[in-house]
């Protein structure tokens, strides 16, 4: 029983064909990256998976909800209600952040608990406040978003997802934006999370974070898989000759 | 206080009357200035929006509805909603009502181009953090896109306002009474520049009281960037 199970995904903006059937499978508890070229098709997945774009074809479900099915080579989308269901079940961090600036961190992390989950506001702050001591913000809970570094942006944007109390974490290059000396503290705070065995799909173009923290790994490439296998197997030196040109890029960075 | 009143050759009771009636005018002014206020802001961010829909006539009729407000004159409009309705169809119109209607959609067609301008500065990407959490469409509008858009529109509405305080003489035209009907007529029967000057200072008044107001709001605002 797979926590996500997408199959044979397709989708396109106009003529160009982004994502040529791609299959996602992704346990309880395990970590899948996504790795590729830039332009491959890694954020259209993402998006697919959490409903900020609709695939052309294929199915997708998430914790036994159908969110779509194949019908002859359409995605046939569930009802409203559904898709909602499943929204909830999914949180997603983004590359920017997107933390709403108007409003204090605190109230960032416990608003949508309280107007979308309905919980009570003692109830709200009581989840806010824990997530923000792992995160090491209790000193923030106060600031707003434009006072604080990228990485403590980039944790409080997880520590928002997290309030929420998802089934499965999307990252979509949570730490592309960020200046080299503060992307560890944010990928410190999801290895701390792949120790709690959250449910994780990370895009990421950290390659030693990737193999260390991922369950499985998954390459992209012009919008299809090329592997989708251990990160021992992945990285290791008889991989596919696009990896291995790809990671060499990498590291020639 | 004689040197001031041999100066502006009245006497106190004359000064004291005409001060009177231009009290009066100021607060129909005002009227007109508030009722605009207060009903053009929020129709202009329905204006916004609609001009934004995805459905093609209401956009277009929308846009073209924007285009005659903006591209005609406001005194000729006031003109056509106070006596357009009897003209055509024996409607008597009442005239603050007419007044303020023409106002109203006037202001609305210009704030909703602010407001789109506002609305449009807002990255997708506020939206898309809204949805994934799970808020609703108007939820994620009214609660987080909305007043970041407020702070982003308060200059150039704020500018808009000061325009309007001003634009409130233009009710002239339908014979509404307010400040500039006032300082009009009394100047002309008192052969006396006194009566403009008067109302010039109660404008600027108005105004520096709206552009203070605005500054304030701004300032409140700046909490975040
Ligand atoms: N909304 C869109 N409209 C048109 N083309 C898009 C859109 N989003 C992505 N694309 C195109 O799809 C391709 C894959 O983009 P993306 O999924 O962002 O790749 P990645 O995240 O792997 O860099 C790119 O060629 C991009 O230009
Ligand atoms: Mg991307």
């Amino acid at each position: 029983m797979y926590l996500l199970e997408a199959n044979n995904i397709h989708k396109s903006f106009g003529e160009t064909h982004v994502l040529k059937g791609v299959d996602l499978v992704v346990e309880e508890g395990q970590v899948v990256s996504i790795i590729g070229p830039s332009g491959s098709g890694k954020s259209t997945l993402l998006r697919c998976m959490t409903q900020l774009e609709t695939a052309d074809s294929g199915s997708i479900s998430i914790c036994g909800r159908t969110m779509t099915e194949d019908r002859n080579g359409t995605a046939v989308y569930s009802d409203k209600n559904q898709l909602r269901q499943i929204m909830l079940d999914v949180g997603l961090v983004f590359q920017n952040f997107q933390l709403f600036p108007h409003w204090s961190v605190l109230r960032n992390l416990t608003d949508a608990q309280i107007r979308v989950l309905g919980r009570k506001k003692e109830e709200a702050e009581a989840v806010a406040r824990e997530l923000l001591s792992r995160m090491k913000l209790s000193e923030k809970e106060s600031a707003y978003p434009c006072q604080l570094s990228g990485g403590q942006q980039q944790r409080v944007a997880i520590a928002r997802a997290l309030a929420m109390s998802p089934k499965i974490l999307f990252f979509d290059e949570p730490t592309s934006a960020l200046d080299p000396e503060l992307i560890g503290e944010v990928l410190e705070i999801i290895r701390d999370l792949a120790r709690q065995h959250m449910t994780m799909v990370i895009v990421t173009h950290e390659m030693t974070f990737a193999r260390e923290i991922s369950d499985k790994v998954m390459f992209l490439d012009h919008g299809s898989v090329l592997a989708f296998d251990t990160p021992e197997k992945i990285f290791a030196q008889e991989a596919h000759s696009r990896i291995q040109a790809f990671l060499s890029l990498l590291n020639k960075k | 206080m004689d040197f001031f009143f041999d100066m502006i050759r009245m006497t106190p009771e004359t000064f004291s009357n005409l001060m009177n009636q231009m009290i009066e005018g100021t607060w129909q002014a005002l009227e007109i200035f508030l009722y605009t206020a207060v009903f053009s802001v929020p129709l202009g961010i329905v204006v916004a929006v609609l001009r934004e829909s995805s459905l093609k006539p209401v956009a277009a009729v929308t846009r073209f509805y924007q285009l005659v407000m903006r591209g005609t004159p406001l005194m000729l409009q006031l003109m056509f909603v106070m006596y357009g309705p009897f003209y055509m169809f024996g409607i008597g119109m009442n005239r603050f009502f007419a007044c303020i209607l023409a106002f109203v959609i006037n202001y609305a067609a210009y704030f909703g181009e602010i407001f789109r301008a506002g609305i449009n500065s807002i990255p997708r990407g506020q939206y898309e953090a809204g949805q994934v959490l799970g808020y609703t469409r108007s939820q994620t509008f009214f609660h987080i896109v909305l007043p970041q858009v407020v702070k982003r529109v308060l200059p150039p509405i704020g500018s808009e306002f000061l325009v309007l305080v001003k634009d409130t003489a233009l009710a002239n035209v339908i014979a509404q009474p307010q400040l500039f009907d006032v300082a009009k007529k009394t100047s002309g029967s008192m052969v006396s520049v006194v009566p403009l000057v008067v109302a010039a200072v109660i404008y600027l008044v108005m105004s520096a009281i709206v552009e203070a107001g605005f500054h304030r709001a701004e300032q409140k605002l700046n909490y975040y960037s």
